[in-house]
Parts: structure tokens; sequence; C-alpha cells
């Protein structure tokens, strides 16, 4: 803890007197004739308004004006002016007392820094050292790195264009007829769905946005025509808000396929509060269904056979798991971006997810399994196409760099 | 009619967005505003939709008597609303304060029980699986030790200056070693997943262009 602005101002007492004290002992005390030592009492101390006594002590030490003051005591000095006097407590039990803790400011007001007077700290020669490297203004770009910037645009062009050329012959050329290898993870979900009883109850969570939907669009798609070939009944739901819109035309696109299946599935739509609302479903699952023709199927999330979750992000994916698979013990397999697939391969090596999708492969692979191909084995040929183009303008950046470093040694 | 207009608005964006390579400008950034305001403005539509009008407007409305614990969340969410005066903003720090207890609560318990304590079970591995124990030895080497040389790569407490010599220093500096590869590795693999999300996203709209706009497919 800080010492308090008094403390820091009043020195120690020495253990010995000096000699110059030892004259002054025998006059009688007279705070103006000490003062007059003092070329003129510092605003600083006025405003402080240290007792008598303390303004004595301090007073002694620089009345000799021959010891050098410390170097901490002068930075200081330039701080407590700024310092206001704390207010005088009126009323209550507090009455007279000076910086007593306000309750009211501390719920109200937003904590700020002010100015404290402390010692210069340890390392404020390297942070001064640090700040004029880092205010330095930039220096111009070097004639060479000018030269090279309009290579390096054509570089980007070409890349660009490169990459869009193999994406567009790829989708011209797509089949949906290609040789898949096939995950265990995938194969594993597959199981999951194909385990389950016509009549079963599989919940749906649509937890993705537009920016991840050109991706788990497609699994949505392979999963409900999965799930309304087996005849489950399916609860849909999301926590996004976008999710329940993607939901909605993803159902009515594969339901367009499977006659007479229109009474077995509802949209719950958007289940706000993130942690709250993944505990809220599993809590409050059955009153919610209660209004629906589902509801008599569905009185808890006991009555439910499979969670399915098709997250876009790693933290939707986290959510359903740590708040509704572990507590609740429910069997559930989860369908993700690419992206978040590092993430989520944890929960299924742990067991936790019974299967994985992974991106549009993942999906794909899904087709595949199902034997009912769709737009996610149409674009594989072109993710491949795109794939292979970004891997080799990865060597070749790599070799040129090779190249360029073994000639700048040579 | 309505689907041919969504599609060509739809396209028309596509290649707004598709701009910025040539370079930041206007159409971009209008593109990129669009996409923003009609996401925020459908949240709030969503919210007010979905959760507000049929779980507390129209309950209250309809049997206040019966549904007065609704009373509660409506004065919280009541005076979420003073923090946008300074002056009133200490009266929106009592409901904060609840939805950061919730849900640091949840988070907190959820992140232990369900992922914590199943990874660390998981991690525990024998190095010489038998019949039926599941996972190769290799596999759960490289899992044991990847576990171990990442979580010394991130002890921050051992060696410095009195500590530059010892069997402990040895060991942690070599774990930090093979952590620190093990976490590039790792690195390496999120970015090229990254990588394949987004080539997958850029299939998709052109698919869509050449197919749903210009009708090549």
């Amino acid at each position: 803890m800080a010492p308090s602005i008094d403390e820091g101002l009043r020195p120690e007492e020495p253990s010995e007197e000096p000699e110059w004290l030892q004259g002054l002992e025998e006059a009688p005390w007279e705070p103006e004739e000490v003062l007059e030592g003092v070329e003129e009492e510092p605003e600083w101390l006025r405003e402080l308004g240290a007792p008598a006594d303390e303004v004595r002590v301090v007073a002694e030490e620089e009345v000799p004006g021959e010891e050098e003051t410390a170097p901490w005591l002068e930075a200081l000095e330039g701080l407590v002016e700024e310092i206001p006097l704390e207010p005088r407590e009126k009323e209550g039990l507090l009455v007279g007392i000076t910086g007593a803790l306000r309750v009211e400011p501390i719920f109200a007001i937003p904590h700020r820094l002010g100015e404290v007077a402390s010692p210069p700290l340890a390392g404020a020669d390297q942070a001064a050292r640090f700040e004029g490297v880092v205010g330095q203004p930039l220096a111009p770009v070097a004639t060479e790195e000018r030269a090279r910037a309009p290579m390096t645009k054509v570089i980007s062009w070409l890349f660009y264009l490169i990459l869009a050329a193999a994406v567009v012959v790829g989708i011209l050329l797509a089949s949906e007829n290609i040789n898949l290898p096939l995950t265990q993870a995938t194969a594993d979900f597959y199981e999951a769905i194909e385990s389950l009883e016509e009549g079963s109850v599989a919940l749906l969570s649509h937890d993705y946005d537009p920016g991840t939907a050109a991706e788990i669009t497609p699994q949505v798609s392979a999963v409900l025509d999965h799930l309304m070939q087996r005849g489950v009944k399916i609860v849909n739901l999301s926590l996004t808000p976008e999710g329940q819109a993607l939901a909605d035309r993803a159902l009515e696109s594969v339901v367009s396929d499977h006659e007479g299946y229109v009474q077995d599935y509802i949209n719950l739509g958007y289940v706000a509060g993130n942690e709250v609302g993944a505990r809220f479903i599993a809590e409050g699952l059955g009153p919610r269904l209660s209004p629906y023709p589902l509801g008599a199927a569905v009185r808890g999330l006991e009555d439910v056979d499979l969670i399915i979750v098709l997250a876009g992000s790693q933290e939707l994916l986290r959510r359903w798991v740590e708040q509704v698979q572990a507590p609740y013990k429910v069997a559930m397999v989860a369908g993700v971006s690419a992206q978040v697939d590092p993430a989520a391969r944890p929960y299924y090596r742990s067991g936790q997810l019974e299967g994985l999708l992974s991106g549009l492969v993942g999906a794909a692979e899904y087709e595949r399994l199902n034997q009912h191909p769709g737009v996610a084995l149409s674009r594989m040929l072109p993710q491949a196409a795109a794939h292979l183009v970004i891997a080799l303008f990865i060597l070749l950046g790599n070799f040129a760099h090779l190249v360029e470093r073994l000639g700048g040694r040579g | 009619m309505r689907e041919l207009l969504g599609t060509w608005v739809a396209a028309l964006l596509t290649l707004m967005v598709f701009s910025y390579l040539i370079s930041d400008n206007p159409l971009y950034r209008l593109a990129e505003h669009l996409f923003i305001g009609s996401a925020l403005g459908y949240a709030i539509v969503v919210a007010i939709q979905d959760v507000l009008l049929p779980r507390l407007f129209t309950p209250l409305a309809r049997d206040p008597v019966a549904y007065w614990h609704l009373l509660i969340p409506l004065l919280l969410g009541l005076l979420l609303l003073a923090k946008g005066r300074i002056s009133t903003a200490w009266l929106g720090n009592i409901s904060v304060g609840f939805l950061f207890g919730v849900g640091a609560a949840l988070a907190i318990g959820g992140a232990l029980v369900g992922s914590l304590l199943y990874q660390v079970r998981d991690t525990m591995l024998p190095l010489l699986p038998g019949k039926g124990e599941g996972g190769s030895a290799i596999d759960n080497l490289i899992l044991v030790v990847g576990t171990l040389g990442s979580l010394a790569y991130f002890y921050f407490t051992a060696g410095g200056e009195r500590e530059t010599t010892g069997l402990r220093y040895g060991a942690l500096r070599l774990g930090s070693v093979v952590g620190k590869w093990f976490i590039m590795i790792t690195l390496g693999a999120l970015f090229a997943n990254a990588v394949m999300a987004r080539v997958s996203l850029l299939v998709g709209r052109l698919q869509f262009l050449l197919g749903d706009w210009l009708g090549i497919l």
C-alpha cells in the first residue's frame, strides 16, 4: 500500500542530531524566525494545510539548504499541487473527519485514476525510451520498397484472378459423383441419427448466421433430410437472432420433398439469454412446447432423444455442451463451421459429442452417406481447386523468400 | 417477382463487397453499412417480436395479477435504460450486476463441469493402451506430450536470473520448446481451417452469381 501524502512528506527522524541543530536548541521556538531561513513557504505546503508540528519538521529539514532534496521528493512537489483537499464530513458519525470514503460515488461514478503522488517508477527510463521510439515519425518508404509496391499489387491481382478462375472452372465442371473419403466423426454423426426410431424426438439448434451459412446450410439440409426420412419429430430453435430465419428457409426447402411431415416439426424461434437461454431450454422445454401439438410428445428434455447443434462459432457450441450436455447427460452431436472444428474436436474425442460434421466437407460426406447428393457435394471440386491454388501460391511465396534470402547472403 | 428482386439485390451487394479487392470504396462501404444496419434492425425486431411481446408484455397485459413476478425483469430492463444519461447511469448498475452475476456463475460452473473436468480426464491416457482402452500409443503420446509442453510454455514463473540451471529448469525449458512447436502447429491448423471456411464462402457466392443470378449453371 502506497504511503499517504503526509507520510510521504514527513522525513524520518534522524538518529543523531546534526551539529547545526544543536546550536538552535538553545533558542526559544518561534516559527516565524525559523521560517526565515526558507525563502518562501511553498504553495503546495500551504494547500496541504499541514499541522504546525509537521510544518516545523519540514522546515527544520529545509532550513540548511545544504542537503540535496531526494529526486522522488522533487517529482512529488509538482504533483501535490494538483491534489485537492478531501472534504470534511459535516454530519453523521464521521463529523470532522476528512477523506472518508463515500458510498454513493462508488456506485454512481466510474472510478477514475487521479494524479497519484508516488515516487518515480523504477522503469521510467525504459518507458521514456520506448515512448521516444514509438513517437518517432514514420520513416519515408524506401525507394526499393516503393518500386516493389506495384509488383506486389500485380501479384495480388494475379492471385485473385487465378483463384477466381479455379473456382469458376470447378463450379462449371462440378459433379456430385466424386470419390470423397469418409471420416469417422461424420460416420458417427450419421449413425447417431440412423439409430433414432420413428417417432423419436430430436432438438435441432440453428446457431449460425449469414457469415457461416455457406458451410452450415448444406449440413442443415442434409441432416433435416435424413431426420425426415427416419420419421423423427424435430424441435427447432436458435440461440442467434438470425438463426431462426435461416432455419425457416432450410425447413421450407426440405419439407417440400417430404409430403405429410408438416405436423411433426416446430420452430420455436430465437431463445434469448446466451448461457441462461440454453439452460432455460433444458429446464423449461416442456412448458414452452405445451401450446403446440408436439407438446404432447415432449414434456421435457428427458423426452428428447438427440440434440443436434449446428454452430457457426465456438462459443455457441460450448454453450450447449457446458450448459446442457454435461449437466443433463443428453446425447448430442454437432455440425460446425470448419473454423470451429479445432475447438469442437476435443468434445468429440472426450465422448461429449457423439458425432461431428466439419464445414462444407462434413456436409458433403453426409450427403454421400445418406445417398442424397446435394449442394455440398457439388461444391467439393471448386473448393479443392481453390485449396490447390492457395497451396501453390504459399509454396511459391516461400520459394521466392528462400531465393531472396540466399541471394542476400551471397 | 419478389424472388427476382431479392436475387438482384443480393447479387449487386455481393459485387459491391467484392469491389473491396480493387480498393476501399464507397460502394463497399455502403454494402458494409447496409449489412450492419439490417442485421441490427433485424435483431431488434426479433427481440421485440419473439421475446418482449410474447414473454413479457402480453402476459402482463392479459393478467397482471397472475404474472406479477414479470414486473421484476421489466423493472431491471427499465433500469438499464438509465445508462443513457451519466447522471442516472448508476441506477443501471443493479441490472448489469445481476446480468454479470448470473452469466458468470453459469459460465464458470459450465466451464468447470462441462469442459475442464472432461478434458483433464481425457488427457490422462495410458501411453501403452491395452485392447479396448481406445486410442493408439502414438495418439496418446502426442496428446499427453502436447498438453504438457503447451502448459510448460505458459509457465512464466520459472527461470529468470536466479534459476538458469538445474533439473527443474531444464525440464521446463525442454517442455516449453516442445510446447511452442505444438502451439505453432495448432495455430497453423486453425489458420488452415479459417482459410477453408472463407473459401467455402467464396464458392457459395460465386455459385450464386453464376447460377441464381446469371443462370449459367
